[in-house]
């Protein structure tokens, strides 16, 4: 009896390489002992999602991703740690006194997201993606009809930050 | 074949285009110091070769047969890479600017304005590492000037590709050139080209808003501790930046491969293209050899408290406009 | 690693024995007779004025130590006296000097200058303490402008001054042994104590990789503070001008301290200078401020002159006047040049252009005396030779085209948003802080001191000319920017006027006791061969006596300060450079600003390091 080996296809390859590097990434954050290149790691991790997203073809999403998180807010991360000295030289430790607690809540997320992901029930086929045109339109579309309260809640929440931010920096 | 088409052809593409922009890049600095020359009532390199043409060849060896120093106080593996971060955003950025008719330089991805500002959003990493890898203060100050420019010079730059994007109603750039534009389109674009152009010079941080490289008072700012091909491998960077840019800006407001029977000789394309992006070169080094240079303050202060608002302002006048008049 | 071993080692080496006459060396004369200030002071102070009155034409006092300080706060706050600034700090060491037995040694010489009054004072205070540890008390609580001239003076000379707040070496290397203006260190001959020999176990990785961050241990300036950001900026930096480095420390971008270490350029001119006859003295004030050689030459020349009390032809007077304006254009060109570079980027065409018209200059030098930048032109008597004919027609043709070329500068530059925005407001100096501080020059006018040596201590003849003195009330680099600007416009109207009234006759005078007699004359008079082989033998015998004289050179009040014992050679050669005094200033300047105002302001101090360091 031939055993059967499966053969998986070049985008399951693909996936896995880049699920691999992502999660790699991600530890990475974790255990890094120097917080520059943590924040270097999680760029890495955000790249490996964008192309996961490319995947399944969302590039709406990848780009998206690119340009909000790597673009803009790691950037701004990795800035921040520059400016702040004594992080920048020093090695800081990865276990730290809440590192236990920490761990604990990460496993019952983890149990919690599982749960999620079994209870949930996904479709089989999904709808025929729309053309990349009317994607982006309808999803312009949705964000000032069907969910404009939680676009609108998501707008004003940003602003408080940038006020309270305004305000720490004026401070001094 | 299906793989042909789907891994030869774009891979030799991917050659090609190389090609053409290392040897742009290389006759750029040519270009520059000849022109920087004129404008200084000097004569530029005219030793290696006919008007010094041999100059950049005579440059590249130079450059690369320099010894290869790695100071003892780099954070190593960053400080090799971060060269390499800077030169590949300016490379990648070039798949979809169209050359001729319906044809972008790699691929027609659906959607070209936010891989424009996506990969621009990257470019400061090769600064931002090359200056923390190099335990240099004066390295710091230039990745935390260059940081800081780009992130704040990218928002109004957002704002003036989004208003172009309300006009032209398609995310493919391919698209952009194609479809005809109303001559109001094409006035409201050119409202804004100095805005954007001055936006572009931020970016891609040419005279007079080099600050990150400032030699007068960083020495050589994130490239202080370079030397050798890794050095110019950051120059490589700077060049094809001004190139892609300049390529990017003919495209969105001058038409791209567009002029007088481009539609019917292809190869007139990339012709035209290649007129518009030199014009726009030579406006490059115009700025540089004759306005002076801010300081870091007020520089920032320029981006948020006049460019911003500028920009809001005409992405307001354009959706209005857009709404009005299509 | 064992400290480094920083002792020399000394080698004896021959001296020759001395060509002068019996009687020489001498003490300088006490001064003689009395002006009204002098008269204030003595009936103030009494018995405490060891000596008062005019010494060589200049109002001299000679005070005792324990009353200096009392007499500078008089001397500045006296609404008839008014002497606001302090020009400069010397010391004369008499140790081979006949003085009276228990006399001390040191005598420290200052400088005071009431603008108001157009009244320059010198004043003579001997040290305290013995010859081994001579002491003085600091004028620093009431001019500020001493600090760094008295620490040169601690450097150079060993005295040490009460009460200064930062007594640190400033121009040898802080382990420096010795104090190299005292009569008894020789001139070379010492083995130099570099911080590193080839012994040290630092040059093992030589070769290698770089030297590692530890092996040279930076000592932090005192006041700063370590947590902020410390930036070294220099001695190699390409816009510190030459080999001056800042220690800075920075709150981000914003300056706290900046902290000048001078000195990697010192070449000891004024040991040097006691050394050398006084007519070969001329070849080194070019290497000082090596950008206005003639007006050193010039500033040089003059103090011995009015020691001989020498007549200069008139014609030599004019041709002088020819060349520090020349000078000054030239000077003031390649500061344009530079500060342009250094405050808006390399891509500034207008350091080309500057530099285009000065050369123009610099020919101009070179056809009178074949050399561009150190000229050595002005001698002592006069000048080296007399212009060649061509000369006025060049001169002439550049004052006509650089008034249009210098509109053009002005027109890139004096309205442009981005050069305002970058020198408005920034290194700001307060009248009041420009006279304490005891800054001359462009620095001094641009904080609105209607002050020109020029115009009010004229001296080769600048009384017979029409030019205006430009004053910028601003007192920031934009009013420095102005007033330089102005400056060289007026200079073109001097230039003009010389020009014009270029009288003919002798190019240097007739004293044969000063300059050579013409060739021809040897092969007929006697008398002449003698008076020429007395000269070059020997040289010029200044008469005993100490004078000080300052001319405005292109960055400032440039002194000299001479103590002759009668011989060919300066008993004591003091240099008050323009430069130094000037940028002391930077720290005041600099403090707050952002870290690129530093070379904004670096700039428009206008310095030469050559002059800093001497």
């Amino acid at each position: 009896m031939p055993i059967e080996i499966p053969i998986p296809t070049v985008t399951q390859v693909i996936f896995l390489v880049m699920a691999l590097f992502t999660a790699a990434c991600g530890l990475m954050v974790v255990i890094s002992r120097n917080l520059f290149h943590s924040a270097l790691f999680l760029v890495g991790a955000l790249f490996g999602v964008a192309a996961i997203f490319v995947l399944l073809e969302a590039e709406f999403l990848a780009v998206g991703q690119v340009l909000v998180y790597i673009g803009a807010i790691a950037t701004l991360i990795v800035f921040a740690i520059m400016l702040t000295r004594g992080m920048m030289r020093g090695r800081t430790s990865p276990m730290n006194h809440v590192s236990g607690r920490g761990a604990l809540g990460a496993l019952v997320f983890f149990v919690a997201l599982l749960a999620f992901l079994k209870k949930v029930p996904w479709p089989e086929q999904a709808q025929a993606i729309p053309v990349d045109e009317s994607l982006i339109a309808g999803l312009g579309d949705k964000f000032v009809t069907t969910y404009v309260v939680a676009f609108e809640a998501v707008g004003l929440l940003l602003m408080v930050a940038l006020i309270g931010a305004v305000m720490l920096a004026r401070d001094r | 074949m299906d793989w042909l088409n789907l891994i030869v052809f774009p891979i030799l593409r991917t050659v090609v285009l190389f090609l053409v922009l290392l040897t742009g890049f290389a006759y750029l600095t040519w270009f520059e110091r000849k022109l920087l020359a004129r404008f200084h009532v000097r004569y530029g390199p005219n030793r290696a070769g006919k008007f010094g043409l041999l100059q950049p060849v005579a440059d590249a060896v130079k450059a690369m047969f320099k010894e290869e120093i790695v100071p003892s106080h780099v954070d190593k593996p960053i400080y090799l890479v971060a060269p390499a971060l800077a030169l590949i955003p300016a490379l990648i950025i070039w798949a979809v600017i169209p050359v001729a008719k319906d044809t972008p330089a790699i691929a027609d991805v659906g959607i070209g304005f936010l891989w424009i500002l996506a990969v621009a959003g990257l470019e400061s990493y090769g600064l931002i590492l090359a200056g923390w890898s190099s335990n240099n203060n004066y390295s710091l100050l230039g990745a935390l000037r260059s940081s800081a420019q780009m992130i704040s010079y990218e928002l109004p730059l957002g704002l003036f590709l989004v208003s172009i994007l309300i006009l032209a109603g398609s995310f493919s750039l391919v698209e952009l050139v194609d479809n005809p534009r109303a001559w109001w389109e094409w006035l409201w674009l050119w409202v804004a080209f100095p805005f954007f152009f001055i936006c572009i010079l931020a970016e891609t941080n040419r005279s007079p808003f080099d600050l990150p490289e400032t030699e007068n008072e960083l020495v050589a700012g994130y490239q202080t501790e370079y030397g050798g091909i890794k050095f110019s491998l950051f120059y490589m960077a700077e060049y094809i930046n001004m190139i892609t840019t300049s390529a990017i800006m003919a495209t969105l407001f001058f038409g791209g491969w567009r002029g007088p029977f481009a539609e019917e000789i292809v190869w007139l394309g990339p012709v035209y293209l290649f007129i518009k992006v030199v014009v726009l070169l030579f406006l490059f080094v115009w700025v540089r050899a004759s306005i002076s240079r801010p300081r870091y303050d007020q520089l920032m202060r320029f981006g948020w408290k006049f460019l911003l608002p500028v920009g809001i302002v005409y992405m307001a006048i354009t959706a209005v406009l857009a709404v009005l008049l299509k | 690693m064992s400290p480094l071993n920083v002792s020399p080692k000394r080698r004896e080496y021959e001296v020759l024995p001395s060509l002068n006459v019996p009687g020489i060396p001498a003490v300088a004369p006490l001064p003689t007779g009395e002006t009204e200030d002098t008269r204030r002071i003595v009936e103030r102070f009494g018995q405490d004025i060891l000596a008062a009155g005019l010494h060589n034409g200049l109002q001299t006092v000679i005070v005792k130590p324990e009353r200096l300080v009392e007499l500078a706060q008089f001397i500045k706050d006296e609404p008839k006296l008014a002497y606001e600034t302090i020009i400069d700090v010397s010391s004369v060491d008499r140790l081979e000097l006949p003085i009276p037995e228990g006399e001390p040694r040191f005598q420290t010489v200052y400088q005071f200058r009431s603008y108001r009054r157009k009244q320059h004072l010198m004043v003579i205070s001997p040290t305290q303490g013995d010859d081994e540890h001579p002491r003085a008390p600091s004028l620093t609580p009431v001019f500020r402008g001493a600090t760094w001239p008295e620490r040169e003076v601690y450097d150079l000379m060993g005295i040490t001054f009460d009460g200064h707040p930062d007594l640190r070496r400033i121009l040898m290397p802080a382990h420096w042994p010795y104090h190299p203006l005292q009569k008894q260190i020789p001139l070379g001959g010492e083995e130099v104590p570099f911080s590193l020999t080839w012994d040290d176990p630092e040059f093992e990785t030589l070769g290698t990789q770089i030297l590692p961050a530890e092996s040279v241990k930076p000592t932090l300036p005192p006041g700063m503070n370590r947590r902020h950001m410390i930036i070294n900026m220099g001695p190699h930096h390409p816009s510190t001008h030459g080999v001056l480095r800042l220690v800075v420390e920075l709150d981000g971008e914003r300056v706290i301290k900046v902290d000048p270490d001078l000195g990697y350029l010192h070449s000891g001119f004024e040991k040097t200078g006691e050394h050398k006859r006084y007519k070969d003295f001329v070849y080194y004030t070019d290497r000082m401020d090596y950008l206005s050689a003639m007006n050193n030459n010039l500033g040089y020349v003059l103090t011995v002159e009015a020691m001989l009390g020498v007549e200069i032809p008139e014609r030599a007077q004019v041709i002088r006047v020819i060349m520090g304006e020349l000078q000054r254009i030239a000077s003031h060109l390649l500061w344009l040049a530079t500060h342009a570079l250094d405050v808006s980027g390399t891509g500034m065409s207008l350091l080309m252009y500057a530099t285009r018209e000065r050369e123009l200059i610099l020919d101009l030098f070179e056809l009178v005396c074949g050399a561009r930048l150190t000229t050595s032109y002005i001698r002592i008597g006069g000048v080296w030779r007399d212009v060649p004919d061509i000369f006025l027609d060049r001169v002439r043709h550049f004052i006509q085209t650089f008034p249009g070329r210098l509109a053009e500068y002005e027109a890139m530059l004096t309205e442009s948003p981005v050069w305002r925005e970058r020198l408005e407001g920034i290194g700001v100096i307060s009248r009041e802080d420009a006279l304490n501080m005891g800054l001359t020059g462009p620095m001094l006018r641009g904080s609105g001191v209607d002050w020109d040596l020029r115009r009010d201590m004229p001296y080769s003849g600048y009384e017979n000319y029409d030019f205006v003195v430009p004053v910028s009330q601003r007192g920031d680099s934009y009013g420095r920017y102005l007033v330089r600007m102005e400056e060289m416009r007026q200079s073109v109207r001097i230039l003009e006027q010389a020009v014009a009234n270029l009288p003919d006759g002798p190019y240097k005078t007739n004293d044969r006791k000063v300059a050579l007699p013409p060739r021809p004359e040897l092969d007929l008079s006697m008398e002449a061969l003698i008076h020429h082989f007395k000269l070059v033998t020997e040289g010029i015998h200044v008469p005993p006596g100490m004078y000080y004289h300052g001319i405005e050179a292109s960055k400032g009040e440039l002194g000299f300060f001479i103590y002759s014992d009668g011989s060919g050679r300066p008993y004591r050669l003091h240099v008050r450079g323009p430069s130094f005094n000037n940028l002391y200033a930077l720290d005041h300047m600099c403090q707050g600003a952002m870290l690129s105002d530093v070379v904004t302001n670096i700039g428009s101090v206008d310095i030469v390091l050559g002059e800093v360091d001497r």
